[in-house]
């Protein structure tokens, strides 16, 4: 069907004045800070790492890998770019092709920012290119600065507000679920099955 | 018509703004005329005790809510438009939330021509509890009742007149009146069931329409209204009581129901 | 044949799901689950009030300003290569998604939960045209094996106990006999799809939001399963009904507090996924929105009720609802059960097939209380009534008794000797007799003794006076 046919089906307001936009929606009372943001990720599921230095982060990945054991760890480019050279990170070449990723054990992420209220984290095309990595992977480990956090969700669309809208943009809050059969919570559904977030600052 | 929102804050700013008032007129639902008249005295007791001169004009018959909620709505403006002209004027007390709300919210949705003076009659209709309470300010009216109740939230009152916390709501903190009320009874016990306010399935014609379903849920409340160990269940509303007590007295356990005027003018 | 095409049984449906006492019960309790989950977010959010009244305004404004909105929206997506569909109806929907899989060469398709396109029924279209649609939330998966529709719109299998899932998969997917445990069955549902998703030619999902500022669009899952049927198939086509339209990039946190919290009690679901239009990593990627009217523009004009269109579909009203908690899904008969499928029934599938769907409830109003965005569903039912009355689908029975106790009560006098002759003959009226139309009532319920006389008696007797004036 046509567009202006369409469009044409639906016809606004025919009289009387329509209702204007409510403006812009401020929320406070969130706490801004990496307790609020811990409570928020055990609620949703995730596990929260203890927090790390910026220079100890390479050493604390290392641990957290030979620790869980495992195999094809693979890691954003902007993940790589916080750590040392480790042989046993390998770099997600060719972001576009997420197939390859299939039997990938752990994914490591580096999202642009926390939020408190509900322990979502921004990952974007210009963060997260490779796409398909965070889903395909068995379990995720997010490198989270902690200074990117925001309190709200408000707050955090106020940070990327006046971007280009990037090709994709995913709240990631905890890991996959469901609760499908009988309202029983299953973590790890089709996307990852754990999810870890290590602070640093 | 093209709203139909429900005011739930009616009652609070109607009882700021209507100068306090003794003279009531006696607004009794048809199926408490003919089947509890009992109700219907004990809210002549309740009222007069509280210091109201009460009148009852026969003419009343029903506010129309049956063929209105039927989505028979010329044969309920036909009533609506009598009840208006019978009530004009008047400050109406009805001891039940649905009638009362059927007045003072949906009344303005029937095609009825509703003037200045028909709106200001159904804004001075009131539920008794709220009247007693919110209009009058009484919690006390020196009744005694020695026994446990358990309280149904009858759906109208409290989600289309406010009266009482909504389960739903996160504004809503507006203690029920028929709870205030009670609180002010001698020698009584009072207990709330787990769902404070999930409906007893009566409905109007839903009742007869859907028997099977509307009976399981009020045999669900009275189950949730029975493990609180009381004696009674009390509401504002008959309708919902001649529902509940109809199962209670087929399967022949569970608490007896009680309208809360019938309570307030016990000594 | 689509759900939409047959006709509702309310009536039936639910007193065959009711005769099943211990299953009703667990119905009911599982959904009571979800709606005390949604309290205590709604309890844990302070401002919860406030974003619902401004999720309602923003809303409102989006109705009144469908056109405009729809034509920026296309603009912005088309800027950012998406490739724009317009379906005047679900044939259309069917029509135009099966030509762009068939130009792809497109057979196995993964699709992620989509109320449109049951709506539309377009699964079995596809299966018609020789395409494999596999879908992928677990719940629909789970019904799709059974050859099901979905129960509801957020939890499309929750009329099924564990064990029936487990028999399900048993028989489809060669699982173990007798396994019932939700997380190993859920693992077994994730390896099958897993190999699925990785095989997909394309990927259908739905939109939850579409940002007409920008030409992006926003689908919300805990699962997972809309990135993976988006990251890895080469071709992307997204349904959605044209209400789904939002002004700005700004307005996504209002609605997106409360979607999950009010949907499942959760702050936000696991993924939140804006797409703007094809991935420029990934040559040959194709990506396509179809816009869908199907009954929305008929709704758009009808001022009585057009706000059902605000709808999120969140579910909530479902999981409140003392009816629909003990009826189950299936009852409302057609995709959309509940009291918004209630209110959205006549608008969608006409008030003759959906006649008995807005008398499906007591108007208690908790559906309107928990509804995010503020649609006065409860109000919306009663209008409906009034409509249904009006085109003539009411039984005549029922019509004619309003009728007649019109009648009668416009007349004091009839009223007050009718009420006295049936009360003196209270006996035959409960008389459980048949054909007495106070069966419906006295078959598990009785009706309260007959009183010696009225109020009005009594007033008049104890020389009240008659009240005149």
């Amino acid at each position: 069907m046509d567009e202006a046919v369409f469009i044409a089906r639906f016809r606004a307001k025919p009289s009387g004045p329509r209702a204007p936009h409510p403006g812009a929606y401020a929320v406070d009372g969130y706490a801004c800070d990496i307790a609020a943001f811990a409570r928020a990720l055990e609620s949703v599921g995730g596990t929260m790492h203890v927090p790390v230095t910026r220079a100890a982060l390479g050493e604390a990945v290392s641990a957290f890998i030979e620790i869980a054991g495992h195999r094809r760890v693979v890691a954003a480019a902007s993940a790589v770019a916080l750590l040392p050279p480790n042989p046993r990170i390998e770099l997600a070449a060719d972001p576009g092709q997420a197939h390859q990723w299939h039997d990938v054990d752990l994914a490591l992420i580096a999202p642009e920012l926390g939020v408190c209220e509900n322990a979502a984290m921004l990952t974007t095309a210009d963060s997260l290119p490779e796409r398909g990595l965070a889903f395909l992977g068995q379990h995720v480990l997010a490198l989270l600065d902690t200074r990117t956090l925001v309190a709200d969700l408000h707050a955090a669309y106020g940070v990327i507000a006046g971007r280009k809208m990037p090709h994709h943009l995913t709240w990631i809050s905890g890991p996959s679920k469901t609760a499908d059969i009988e309202q029983t919570l299953v973590i790890g559904a089709h996307g990852c099955r754990s999810l870890v977030v290590m602070p640093y600052a | 018509m093209t709203t139909h929102q429900t005011d739930t804050t009616t009652s609070k700013t109607t009882a700021k703004t209507i100068a306090k008032t003794t003279d009531v007129a006696l607004f009794i639902p048809c199926y408490i005329d003919q089947l509890f008249p009992r109700v219907g005295q004990a809210t002549v007791e309740v009222l007069r005790r509280a210091g109201c001169t009460v009148r009852f004009d026969a003419r009343q018959t029903c506010c129309g809510q049956p063929m209105a909620n039927s989505g028979c709505t010329a044969d309920a403006a036909k009533l609506a438009r009598r009840h208006l002209d019978i009530f004009a004027g008047a400050t109406t007390v009805c001891p039940s939330g649905s009638c009362a709300s059927m007045v003072r919210n949906h009344y303005a949705h029937l095609p009825i021509t509703v003037s200045e003076d028909d709106r200001v009659t159904m804004r001075r209709t009131f539920e008794l509890s709220e009247f007693l309470v919110d209009v009058l300010g009484v919690t006390d009216l020196g009744a005694s009742f020695p026994h446990h109740v358990a309280i149904h939230q009858s759906c109208h009152g409290l989600r289309e007149l406010g009266l009482g916390r909504m389960s739903e709501r996160m504004d809503s903190d507006r203690p029920s009146p028929v709870e205030r009320l009670l609180r002010g009874v001698k020698g009584i016990t009072i207990s709330k069931p787990k769902r404070p306010d999930e409906c007893c399935g009566f409905g109007g014609t839903f009742a007869v329409q859907e028997p099977v379903l509307s009976v399981r849920m009020g045999e669900d409340r009275i189950a949730d209204l029975e493990q609180t160990g009381a004696e009674f269940m009390v509401a504002g509303d008959m309708s919902c009581l001649m529902h509940l007590d109809g199962i209670r007295k087929r399967q022949a356990h569970g608490p007896k129901a009680i309208h809360v005027a019938e309570i307030l003018a016990a000594r | 044949m689509s759900l939409a095409e047959a006709e509702p049984d309310f009536h039936g449906v639910s007193e065959a799901f009711l005769g099943n006492r211990e299953r009703t019960a667990w119905h009911d309790a599982t959904l009571w689950f979800v709606r005390a989950k949604r309290d205590k977010q709604a309890a844990a959010t302070a401002d919860w009030e406030r974003l619902r009244d401004h999720a309602a305004a923003i809303k409102a404004h989006v109705l009144d300003h469908l056109p405009d909105l729809a034509a920026r929206f296309a603009a912005q997506a088309r800027a950012r290569g998406w490739k724009i569909h317009y379906a005047a109806d679900g044939a259309e929907l069917c029509a135009i998604v099966t030509g762009l899989l068939e130009k792809a060469g497109a057979k196995k398709v993964v699709k992620s939960k989509s109320m449109l396109t049951e709506e539309c029924g377009l699964n079995h279209h596809l299966i018609e045209h020789g395409v494999e649609v596999v879908d992928t939330d677990l719940g629909e998966r789970i019904v799709q094996l059974r050859g099901e529709p979905p129960s509801h719109i957020v939890l499309p299998a929750i009329h099924l106990k564990r064990e029936e899932v487990g028999e399900t998969f048993h028989e489809h997917m060669g699982t173990p006999a007798g396994e019932k445990d939700p997380t190993t069955l859920a693992g077994y549902a994730r390896a099958d799809l897993r190999k699925r998703f990785l095989e997909a030619d394309a990927g259908i999902t739905g939109v939850n939001f579409a940002v007409a500022e920008t030409g992006s669009i926003v689908i919300c899952t805990n699962e997972g399963n809309a990135d993976l049927g988006t990251a890895l198939p080469k071709l992307h086509i997204a349904c959605m009904g044209v209400e789904k339209l939002v002004p700005a990039i700004a307005d996504l946190p209002v609605f997106l507090r409360l979607l999950a919290r009010s949907a499942t009690g959760q702050p936000i679901t696991s993924y939140t996924t804006h797409l703007t239009g094809p991935d420029p990593l990934r040559p040959g990627h194709e990506a396509h929105i179809v816009i869908v009217d199907n009954g929305r523009s008929g709704m758009e004009r009808d001022e009585d009720h057009r706000r059902a269109l605000s709808c999120i579909r969140c579910g909530a009203c479902m999981n409140t609802c003392p009816v629909y908690r003990r009826t189950g899904g299936f009852a409302y008969g057609w995709t959309v059960p509940g009291p918004i499928g209630a209110v959205l029934g006549p608008a969608m599938i006409g008030t003759k097939k959906a006649k008995e769907l807005p008398f499906a409830s007591t108007l208690c109003g908790s559906c309107t209380n928990v509804c995010p965005v503020k649609i006065d569903l409860h109000e919306q039912l009663l209008s409906w009534r009034e409509r249904i009355a009006a085109d003539g689908h009411l039984p005549w029975s029922k019509r004619f008794g309003m009728r007649v106790g019109a009648a009668v009560l416009s007349r004091p006098w009839l009223y007050a000797l009718s009420g006295g002759v049936a009360r003196r003959l209270w006996w035959l009226v409960t008389a459980r007799l048949p054909g007495n139309p106070a069966n419906a009532w006295t078959a598990a319920r009785d009706l309260p003794p007959a009183p010696a006389h009225s109020f009005r008696t009594w007033w008049k007797d104890a020389g009240e006076g008659d009240g005149h004036g």
